[in-house]
């Protein structure tokens, strides 16, 4: 076969992904356009703005020849939804801007435009058995997992009530990378014993229930040290759905449940901030000048938004403190209603549920537990940051995946979208089971 | 020009944007249809997780996207907080709240394109009406018929599918105006004659038990709430926010005495005891009980003669502790206990429809007591305690046919009884007794004239200090049509005291009209 005809193959073998990319890119560009319409009215459009759409469609169409290229079989739908996230982040941090949020010009920036690019690269050099390069080091992710809390504490800023690393970065969103391979690999070694045909308590079992706990726990106090409640809960439930996947035990999950409540209740006696938090929750109307301020002016929002929204640049999205980081959920529901924003919402499940399908298509129990746990990441932060906006849960400060405001985070997710695209390449597999 | 367009560039952006994603997402469906399924793979995901996730998030989303509307929270605080105000604040229209001859008691008025919760009567309805405020939350009435007021019932066809209309355009919603029982004029004279001091003024209709007047003594001015007046009030040693006609209980002094020869008739008892200047003794070395008159003259340098032989009307008239003593000993405690449980004294008064919670009063415990405390519980006092509403139920009863009826607060609720004190004979002769009371004893500061008037006083001793002024009365007689309770925190005698407050409450009656309308529908 020619060369110029395998690569006409190829194309063709993801074509669905190019005609999702052309959406992702027009949907993009209608809500840069609305963006765009706020700037025109608050310090005139520079014309420099253009290179945002401009540089993001290279980047998308880079990835997707990129996998063209590369001949990749991998799932075709996860390059555009992940895309179409960051991009709709992208779009909305540019709106919300002003002067402070996004400048364009920082270099930092662009890791942002980036990122469909890495998630691209990302999957092709992991692709197919190369993902079992990330456990061979898997002592080193252990003690990265404790290490970077640890040098938090020694090196960390404190910025506006969080803890950062140097220069304001965030550590704790690499912490969660290594945390997940640090689980995978102990579970890929010591999971045997704790498996659903063997007894849960037997001699062997408790060592690795042990050694499991000695891994886990340190971090999340640590951070809890932090005050970052968010990545406490990340990674219990991180490590349940790992636990889960790994022995087919539903009992981890109860147990998790009972240990999350009683975890809730001892945060709410004998934390002060913790009360405050729960006050927020629960009885936001009684202390609307102050705990409950910032949840009160969210619902505000959502309201104002109702089905169809209000327009993109029509919402008050500076009525709401940490509108770029925690509440950007708040101000896309505002102005695309609850139809747009439901839809933004069903695309990061969507993520998650293709990447429990590529775990349920692998036959290595590594990636399995890779792209289980990378979905994991995905819905549970999700349900803790938009939870916490729509007053579902209490306000734990985590980030919306590929949407909020930080580089290292869209950095972290970029990659763990692309460790999914790698575990979804099965290809050899397809060619077995030919289509019917 | 180019603004209002604007409006509409972006509402179409914003729709534009949804119809794309849901092309985008309708397309991702089609592609995971075309993929080959294989088989589960050799371990469990978690994968219906986020599946059932999604649809959690979405729901909770919708409910207050859609459905904000019904949470009475929600829009109160939104009155207040959300900058919006303009554009959908004002929308949500709360009812006004009426009195018995539709006067406005609260109502949304318009003011910097924002909407304000207005009292006109303004510290007199403070505890009856409420307030309802973005910061300080809402209470009494206002609490109480909030669905009302802000038109959510859930009845109705009509009604349900304008609120399902409503989930997706917020339109303007008007709630319903609630009209009351109670009379606004006397709402405003009973506060000015309260005059300031601490206490209590209710009136409720004996007929039906409809509230006529609710003032709790001392108020404030709802209209103008701000955070440092608050916090001035919470901390004021008079507490202006216990609404002291249903959350205040009071010892009922010897207004409880209308109860005890209550219940020497229904025995078919009319002793007559010698009251001598002695007093009562109480054996075992307890002080005797005198009548205040002895600890009056006393003070002046006189020497109290005592009331000499009594029967059941004159001690009445005289409110005479020492003949009450001796007859309180005739009943014995169980009866005194039982009249005190058959007028309810130790539960909460239910109300008829929508209405103020109240505190339950109490009653000794059934058994045998010492004699000390038998005689003080046949004047009113020991562990006897009972809200002023109570009282004036209690009143209401004695002044028509025996029956106590919940009270009612919002004029379209239906009448409702709620415990029998007595018959109607016996309750007949009771309020003859205490007609007796203000034409030639006690009582006599609340007569008015042209008007037969019944009443009770009371001085209640409690242990914080002097006594409470009571008085209990009804007019006019024959039918009265208001039952008054009146108590004056630490004001010392209830006949100088509190019945003036009384006989100020039945003028302000009259001259509305209450008597005449009385007079054609007496029974």
């Amino acid at each position: 076969m020619s060369r110029r005809a395998k690569q006409r193959r190829y194309f063709l073998a993801r074509s669905d992904e190019f005609w999702l990319l052309c959406i992702t890119m027009a949907v993009v560009t209608w809500l840069f356009l609305g963006g765009m319409s706020v700037r025109m009215n608050d310090n005139g459009l520079d014309p420099v703005d253009w290179l945002l759409p401009g540089v993001f469609f290279l980047s998308v169409f880079a990835a997707h020849g990129l996998l063209v290229f590369a001949g990749s079989r991998a799932d075709e739908t996860i390059l555009p939804v992940g895309s179409i996230l960051v991009g709709i982040g992208l779009a909305y941090q540019y709106r919300l801007g002003g002067s402070a949020a996004i400048d364009i010009h920082d270099a930092g920036k662009l890791v942002l435009l980036m990122s469909p690019l890495v998630i691209a690269a990302v999957s092709i050099l992991f692709r197919r058995n190369r993902l079992e390069w990330l456990r061979k080091p898997g002592w080193f992710w252990v003690v990265l997992t404790i290490a970077i809390p640890v040098a938090m504490l020694f090196w960390g800023v404190d910025y506006r009530g969080s803890r950062f690393g140097p220069m304001r970065t965030t550590p704790a969103e690499y912490g969660k990378l290594a945390a997940l391979l640090a689980y995978t690999f102990i579970l890929c070694r010591y999971g045997d014993s704790l498996d659903k045909q063997r007894k849960l308590f037997s001699a062997e079992a408790n060592r690795a229930h042990r050694l499991i706990s000695a891994v886990w726990i340190p971090a999340p106090f640590l951070y809890a040290m932090h005050r970052d409640l968010g990545i406490v809960l990340i990674s219990a439930v991180l490590i349940l759905a790992l636990l889960h996947t790994a022995t087919g035990r539903r009992v981890y999950w109860l147990a998790g449940i009972t240990g999350a409540v009683a975890g809730g209740w001892l945060f709410r006696s004998y934390v002060s901030r913790g009360a405050v938090r729960f006050q927020a929750w629960l009885e936001p109307f009684d202390h609307p000048a102050d705990a409950g301020y910032q949840i009160i002016q969210s619902l505000f929002a959502l309201f104002h938004g109702e089905v169809i929204g209000r327009g993109v640049g029509e919402g008050f999205p500076r009525k709401i403190p940490l509108v770029h980081t925690d509440f950007v959920y708040a101000s896309i529901a505002e102005e695309t209603g609850l139809l747009g924003s439901g839809l933004v919402l069903f695309l990061f499940f969507y993520l998650s549920r293709r990447a429990m399908a590529a775990a349920g298509r692998s036959e290595s129990l590594f990636q399995i537990l890779l792209a289980t746990g990378a979905g994991t990441l995905i819905w549970v932060q999700v349900l803790l940051n938009v939870g916490g906006v729509i007053k579902l849960i209490p306000m734990t400060g985590v980030p919306l995946p590929f949407i909020s405001l930080g580089g290292s985070a869209t950095l972290v997710f970029s990659i763990l979208t692309g460790w999914i695209l790698a575990v979804s390449d099965v290809r050899d597999e397809v060619k077995r089971s030919a289509p019917k | 020009m180019l603004d209002i367009r604007l409006d509409a560039l972006r509402l179409i952006c914003s729709i534009v944007f949804s119809l794309l994603l849901l092309l985008f997402v309708r397309r991702l469906f089609i592609v995971n249809s075309g993929m080959n399924r294989i088989g589960p793979g050799i371990r469990r995901t978690s994968g219906a997780v986020p599946v059932i996730l999604f649809f959690l998030l979405i729901a909770y989303q919708a409910r207050w996207q859609m459905f904000g509307f019904l949470d009475s929270g929600f829009l109160r605080v939104q009155r207040g907080f959300d900058p919006r105000g303009t554009l959908i604040g004002c929308r949500f229209h709360r009812g006004e709240i009426l009195d018995a001859e539709g006067r406005l008691l609260a109502y949304d008025a318009h003011r910097d394109a924002s909407l304000i919760r207005t009292y006109p009567l303004n510290a007199s309805t403070l505890h009856l009406v409420g307030y309802h405020d973005a910061v300080f939350g809402s209470t009494s009435m206002e609490k109480e018929l909030d669905a009302c007021l802000m038109g959510r019932s859930l009845t109705g066809v009509g009604n349900i599918l304008r609120l399902a209309g409503n989930a997706f355009v917020h339109r303007k919603m008007n709630g319903n105006p609630v009209r009351l029982t109670v009379y606004g004029r006397l709402q405003e004279k009973a506060y000015r004659l309260m005059d300031g001091r601490t206490g209590a003024v209710v009136a409720v209709d004996p007929r039906d038990g409809a509230v006529l007047t609710l003032v709790s003594s001392p108020g404030f001015n709802p209209n103008d709430l701000s955070r440092e007046k608050f916090s001035a009030l919470r901390n004021h040693p008079d507490h202006p926010f216990l609404n002291r006609v249903t959350q205040g209980v009071y010892p009922p002094g010897s207004t409880f005495k209308t109860l005890v020869a209550m219940k020497a008739l229904e025995l078919g008892l009319k002793p007559e005891y010698v009251c001598s200047e002695k007093g009562f003794d109480c054996g075992s070395g307890q002080p005797e009980l005198h009548d205040y008159q002895y600890y009056a003259m006393k003070e002046r340098g006189e020497v109290f003669e005592g009331h000499g032989r009594l029967n059941l009307d004159q001690a009445l008239t005289k409110s005479c502790n020492v003949y009450f003593a001796h007859l309180g000993v005739a009943l014995g405690s169980e009866h005194l206990i039982g009249v005190a449980r058959t007028a309810g004294f130790d539960v909460q008064i239910p109300a008829a429809g929508p209405g103020l919670p109240t505190r339950a009063g109490s009653v000794p415990p059934d058994g045998d007591i010492s004699l000390s405390r038998l005689i003080r519980l046949a004047i009113g006092q020991d562990e006897l305690l009972v809200t002023p509403l109570h009282l004036a139920l209690v009143t209401g009863a004695l002044g028509s046919n025996g029956t106590m009826y919940r009270p009612r607060y919002v004029e379209s609720e239906k009448t409702c009884p709620w415990r029998n004190l007595t018959d109607a004979r016996t309750a007949t002769e009771i309020a003859r007794k205490m007609i007796q009371v203000v034409e030639f004893g006690t009582g006599q500061s609340a007569r008015i004239p042209g008007v037969i008037v019944g009443g009770k006083t009371g001085t209640a001793e409690n242990a914080s200090g002097r006594s409470h002024a009571v008085f209990i009365g009804f007019a006019p007689w024959p039918g009265p049509v208001i039952a008054v309770a009146v108590v004056i925190e630490q004001g010392g005698l209830g006949g100088v005291v509190a019945a003036p407050v009384a006989a100020g409450l039945f003028k302000a009656a009259e001259e509305i009209g209450l008597f005449d309308a009385g007079m054609e529908t007496g029974p």
